[in-house]
């Protein structure tokens, strides 16, 4: 099989996998007998678990790197978290806050 | 609303996540180019994949590699996108020819946009939000494929904008009291997985976990006879 050939499928089933991944839920539930109650309870609940637990994966290397690059994530989420708190501005304290981590990776 | 005034609303939800997007699209675009697969290849895995991280454990496999690897990294590395749509099945009826769309772009960051809007935000705006998002991951990966390593200036970091968005979605549920006992849920069980697991593939049995945890009031109820 041709290198082509080959990376094409890799990208044919990659995409495949995914597209089934996230039709799954749709196609389960998604039908005329409609969405089981305990289903309907987990997708008002679901989203905001969800988010913390990527906000968790956005810092995943906090444990297991270096302890600058870990400080950096740190603090600079902490001041997303006050500015947002203080300013609710959503734009302003995501600016703000990739500043503060663009910095603190530089001078640290 | 005006058309022009949906493209406008639209564009500045999407806003945190073209920073995040053109960054992380030139990466991957970048990163591509060096494994030696040339621009229109960025196009077809950013058209076709659509899927951050994946796109970037692809690369090496899509170099050599078995394809029964590529199946298996595909399904442990999305597993997660098998919870999101739990949330928009009732959201999602009724948007029509648009609906194949909004399921097969409900990326990471697209499905984070969605649960920070308002109830009741029209299709217009959100088919909008979707369909930008995955063009600035498409003119990323491609710019990058182009530049490859000859980016003018240093912006190693500008990624950090994905989660500064994901901070603040969790901060502005927090105000919501009912959004809180899930978030502590989340983040105690991603926590937990993080460590046991590594920081490789622990996201999905996070998200598996905090499901069963989720469930149980429920089942306990039923157990209950209420």
């Amino acid at each position: 099989m041709s290198t082509a050939m080959h990376a094409f499928l890799v990208v044919a089933i990659c995409s495949a996998v995914t597209i089934v991944l996230r039709a799954a839920p749709f196609a389960f539930f998604g039908g005329k007998k409609g969405v089981p109650r305990i289903v309907e309870a987990l997708g008002r609940t679901l989203p905001p678990a969800i988010m913390a637990a990527l906000v968790v994966y956005c810092l995943k290397s906090v444990p297991f790197g270096t302890m600058s690059n870990a400080a950096s994530q740190i603090i600079a989420a902490a001041c997303v978290v006050a500015l947002h708190v203080w300013k609710r501005n959503t734009l302003l304290s995501i600016a703000a806050g990739t500043a503060v981590y663009m910095i603190l990776i530089r001078i640290m | 609303m005006a058309e022009q005034s949906v493209r406008r609303r639209a564009f500045l939800l999407s806003l945190p996540v073209m920073c995040g997007y053109l960054f992380l699209g030139t990466a991957f675009g970048a990163m591509l180019a060096q494994a030696g697969f040339g621009v229109q290849w960025a196009l077809l895995c950013s058209t076709l994949v659509y899927a951050g991280s994946l796109q970037f454990v692809m690369v090496p496999l899509m170099a050599g590699g078995s394809l029964a690897a590529a199946f298996l990294t595909a399904l442990m590395v999305n597993a997660r996108h098998l919870f999101y749509g739990l949330s928009f099945i009732e959201r999602f009826k009724g948007m029509g020819r648009l609906r194949p769309y909004m399921i097969f772009s409900l990326t990471d960051e697209t499905y984070s946009v969605f649960c920070g809007m308002p109830e009741g935000e029209s299709d217009g705006v959100m088919v909008r939000v979707a369909a930008y998002d995955q063009l600035y991951w498409i003119i990323g990966s491609v710019a990058g494929g182009l530049l490859a390593s000859r980016l003018p200036f240093d912006l190693t970091g500008i990624d950090f904008s994905m989660t500064a968005l994901f901070i603040v979605i969790c901060v502005e549920r927090a105000m919501n009291a009912a959004d809180r006992m899930p978030m502590v849920l989340g983040a105690v069980c991603a926590g937990a997985c993080l460590l046991v697991l590594g920081p490789d593939n622990f996201l999905a049995p996070a998200l598996a976990l905090t499901a069963a945890a989720l469930t149980i009031p429920h089942v306990a109820r039923k157990g209950a006879g209420q």
